[in-house]
């Protein structure tokens, strides 16, 4: 008895004990849920409050300036409209649109916050003459001085994932996407807590009758939760952690938090390996236009693609595209958003999407976008640039962009032909730079444009051969008292010991040598014997110097052959150093970047113009006189075949050993252009400087509206009629006499015994007296 | 009244007139032996090479002289900006005034006004040495406006008073 009262004692504690573990576990388990319910609410609260996504940084090309006089012909204006996604209509009236009727233009502006100051959306119009604007007015007929259009994004910085979105706020949105978006996808979104029953249920009902997952009963913010937080996997634990999330969400954060993070949420395409996410970019994307601009049409198609992006892809299912937004119309009507003639009319649109996706002139520029990310990386760790969302504006010109790439494309198709050299063998790259500013507008790093690989404009260093002779005379012209621009330098053949005991023994191109001759014509034909031995005298660690002051900061070889430039540099490199030169000597570092803004549009960092007087401006005046002759006279004079001859104009070949580079620099008053062209296995090319590079330079010039150089007479230079070759002061119309700059007190001081005006006295006496 | 002078001698003036002035260029004409080759390949040039040259302009064209930079007439483009960015200038706003004045720069960089209000801002700055290099790059463009080229003078005396 006992026995059993124990045993049934210990039954009894058994049960006991069993029950209070049962519970202990059951408290367990509810803490945890609780604590883990804590945390997920926390995470929950804490992704969505803090910074959502990772941004790309967009880059953005320059904004085109309007103005009465400006070069600018009606067709390149209509083609930087339609890259800026305007739309083409009968009549403008609001902004993104423009009409062409003969020889005017009428566009309204959107408007754009430029670091300056805000342009806003105006009607202007505009009429042209030949290649100008002539006039420029507003909607009243007032002329107007000036206005400017918004930059084009032309290009991105993307994180690792290559998420792209553009963020919007749902104040900016037209009404009619956020009513559509929730007339589809979930009429109840302001009535829920998260999660639907009512929908689920239908969902379900439908689901059964159907056989098959025909209908989501999933609201708005469970899909924000699956898209924001979730992976896409399809298992009942994920779905209930959907549920769960999605209320905390609502418990958190306002209903119009909630939308606006699904409107820049929400997957709506691929570019490429670029995920196209949320509205803003979608619009972009899809129409090449602001979110702001879209008519109800459009808004329709984007809203019936959150079903399916790929799915319903306007260009590769336009008609399943086409049926799903005139399904979107019909529902926006049924619920009386939409009246149903506008819905009628809306449903007889086309699609309107732009004609392929190109982003509308995005991700075209490889070239110019590596030296933007170059310059950037200066200033800002690359993991910034890739998820901060910064707004770079740049100096890139996609107008003399476009004209470079089919110049250059076409040029060099042009010479392999012409010059039977293997098709798809030689290679190029140009630079184009706004003179005075410093600023890079266009760059060409192959002869395939958009070509994103191997940028020879950036990348490609070469020997620069006889480019750098200008740093050679240069360094010469500022000894005054040794060397003038008459002085007689001797062109014949030099030998050079070298330290290492080799002799170096440079020859001319054409394996001629020419005695003395005048030190501006040889370096407008590029005499290498005359320019060797001036580089020699002068000395090379002068020359080396001037180099450096003209902008070129890696290493030179402090060997005699510097002076025939046996130097490999850049294209890029190339260009600063003709910057400098063009710019009257004063060195200003060149600039793809204009100024950086935060993703909120806050001004982050400007990069000013500046410029730091290097060169003497009385030696640089002799030297702009002796690269005019270049091209007047010497080897660079085929330009002046296309180019008018009242263009004052400066430049210098150069071509290499064996013909392995060709080359030319040169500039106008307003626009510097470099040409580098070349095999990329370094081999021989039947190309000189003259040949090659300057024929593309010729052909890129021929497209800019170019001003001549400036070429104004500084305090301490004077003219004189001289006779080089005697080293003589004479007059003009002597023999040999010739009128040129020299610095003050470095003329000749001996007169010649040349006496033109005597005859010409005799001869108006003569004419005077019979009457001629 | 002066005695008629003999025919003959007429005649013989004339010819040695004529031989002296003769057709002697006024500098001989420089070698093409240091302009590019013929190409190596027995294929023509490209296209554009061997179209005609234009006509090639006579000696007295082709003289190099010096010449002032255009002046930009008042009421257009650059003055507009100009105007804004002395206004920034006055309100203290340097750095907008900067980027006003880049724009006209951007369409007109031989305007001396332009180095000027840029110059101006950095001495309101107090970054005398970009303040001095923008006057020293505006002064040779002002040969024909007297009044900013006064105002770079007197600029860049007061920054050498400072420095």
């Amino acid at each position: 008895m006992a026995r059993r009262r124990k045993k049934s004692s210990k039954r009894v504690t058994g049960v006991r004990s069993g029950r209070r573990w049962l519970t202990g576990l059951l408290i367990l388990l509810i803490l945890i849920a609780a604590v883990s319910l804590l945390v997920l609410d926390a995470m929950v609260y804490q992704k969505f409050s803090g910074k959502k996504w990772s941004l790309a940084s967009h880059v953005y090309s320059r904004a085109l300036e309007l103005y009465p006089g400006q070069a600018l012909a009606r067709t390149d204006l209509q083609w930087e409209l339609e890259k800026l996604g305007y739309q083409r209509v009968s009549a403008a009236k609001k902004p993104g649109q423009y009409s062409v009727a003969a020889e005017r233009i009428e566009l309204f502006s959107r408007g754009f916050e430029f670091w300056d100051g805000k342009e806003s959306a105006r009607l202007m119009r505009l009429s042209f003459a030949g290649q100008k604007i002539r006039a420029l007015s507003d909607a009243t007929g007032n002329p107007v001085d000036l206005a400017r259009l918004e930059p084009m994004v032309m290009g991105g910085i993307y994180p690792a994932h290559k998420e792209d979105r553009e963020l919007v706020k749902l104040s900016q949105l037209p009404p009619s996407l956020a009513d559509a978006l929730l007339a589809v996808e979930d009429q109840n979104f302001y009535d829920h807590y998260g999660v639907s029953f009512r929908g689920i249920a239908r969902a379900m009902l439908a689901n059964l009758k159907q056989g098959r997952v025909a209908q989501g009963g999933s609201t708005l913010t469970q899909q924000l939760v699956k898209n924001f937080y979730l992976s896409h996997e399809r298992t009942l634990s994920r779905k209930l952690m959907e549920v769960v999330m999605a209320v905390m969400l609502e418990m958190h954060f306002s209903k119009d938090e909630i939308l606006e993070t699904y409107i820049n949420e929400v997957y709506l395409g691929q570019s490429g390996a670029r995920a196209v996410h949320g509205f803003g970019l979608a619009s972009r994307h899809y129409f090449q236009q602001s979110i702001t601009d879209l008519d109800v049409h459009q808004v329709a198609l984007l809203v019936g693609m959150v079903k399916g992006a790929s799915y319903y892809n306007p260009w590769r299912q336009p008609e399943r595209a086409m049926a799903r937004r005139n399904l979107v119309l019909g529902m926006m009507a049924e619920q009386g958003l939409l009246d149903a003639e506008s819905a009628r009319l809306a449903q007889q649109q086309p699609l309107d999407v732009m004609a392929q996706s190109d982003g509308g002139g995005r991700w075209q520029y490889p070239a110019y976008l590596e030296l933007v990310k170059r310059q950037l990386r200066q200033d800002y760790k690359e993991s910034d640039l890739q998820t901060e969302g910064l707004r770079i504006f740049t100096h890139f010109d996609p107008q003399v962009q476009r004209k470079l790439e089919q110049r250059v494309a076409s040029r060099i198709d042009n010479l392999e032909s012409g010059y039977r050299i293997e098709q798809g063998k030689l290679q190029g790259a140009a630079v184009v730079v706004r003179v005075g500013a410093g600023e890079v507008i266009a760059v060409a790093g192959d002869r395939q444009a958009g070509y994103a690989g191997f940028n020879r404009a950036l990348d490609a260093r070469r020997q620069i051969g006889s480019t750098i002779k200008p740093a050679v005379y240069l360094s010469a012209l500022s000894q005054p008292s040794r060397y003038t621009i008459a002085s007689m330098i001797d062109d014949s053949e030099l030998s050079v010991k070298l330290p290492n005991g080799d002799v170096w023994q440079p020859k001319n191109y054409e394996r001629k040598s020419h005695g003395p001759v005048p030190l501006y014509e040889a370096l407008a034909n590029s005499y290498n014997q005359a320019t060797a031995r001036l580089g020699m005298d002068i000395g090379v660690d002068r020359v080396a110097e001037t180099v450096r002051q003209l902008g070129y900061q890696g290493s030179l070889p402090a060997l005699p052959s510097l002076t025939l430039g046996a130097v490999a540099m850049s294209p890029l490199e190339v260009s600063q150093l003709y910057h400098t030169i063009a710019a009257n000597g004063f060195y200003s570092p060149l600039r793809a970047i204009n100024s950086v803004f935060t993703s909120v549009n806050v001004p982050l960092k400007r990069y000013p113009f500046e410029g730091e007087q290097r060169l003497d401006p009385k030696s640089m005046h002799l030297l702009h006189y002796a690269l005019q002759v270049v091209l007047r006279e010497g080897t660079g004079k085929t330009a002046y075949q296309r180019l008018p001859g009242d263009l004052m104009l400066g430049g210098k070949t150069g071509t290499t050993n064996d013909q392995r580079d060709s080359w030319f620099a040169g500039f106008s008053g307003n626009y510097l252009s470099v040409v580098w062209l070349g095999r990329d296995d370094n081999g021989m090319m039947p190309l000189t400087g003259g040949t090659g590079a300057l024929q593309l330079w010729t052909d890129i010039m021929t497209t800019l509206d170019n001003r001549s150089m400036v070429f104004n007479q500084p305090e301490g230079v004077s003219y004189y009629w001289v006779e080089p070759e005697a080293g003589l002061l004479s007059r003009e119309g002597c023999d040999g006499a010739r009128y040129l700059p020299f610095i003050d007190g470095s003329q000749p001081t001996r007169q010649s015994t040349c006496r033109p005006g005597a005859i010409d006295g005799v001869m108006d006496w003569l004419k005077d007296k019979f009457r001629w | 009244m002066v005695n008629p002078i003999p025919k003959s001698l007429l005649f013989v003036m004339w010819v040695a007139v004529a031989l002296l002035s003769g057709c002697a260029p006024v500098y001989a004409p420089i070698s093409e032996s240091g302009s590019a080759p013929p190409p190596q390949s027995s294929s023509p040039p490209p296209e554009t090479d061997r179209s005609p040259p234009v006509a090639v302009p006579d000696d007295e064209d082709r003289r190099i002289t010096p010449s002032e930079p255009v002046q930009v007439a008042p009421g257009g483009a650059v003055s507009r900006l100009l105007e804004e960015a002395w206004r920034y200038n006055k309100a203290g706003d340097y750095d907008r005034s900067n980027a006003v004045a880049e724009r006209a720069l951007r369409i007109n960089h031989t305007e001396p006004e332009v180095y000027l209000v840029m110059a101006s801002n950095y001495f309101a700055m107090t970054q005398l040495r970009l303040a001095e290099q923008l006057a020293r790059q505006g002064l040779p463009l002002a040969g024909r406006n007297p009044a900013v080229k006064a105002d770079l003078q007197s600029l860049l005396a007061r920054i050498g008073a400072l420095q």
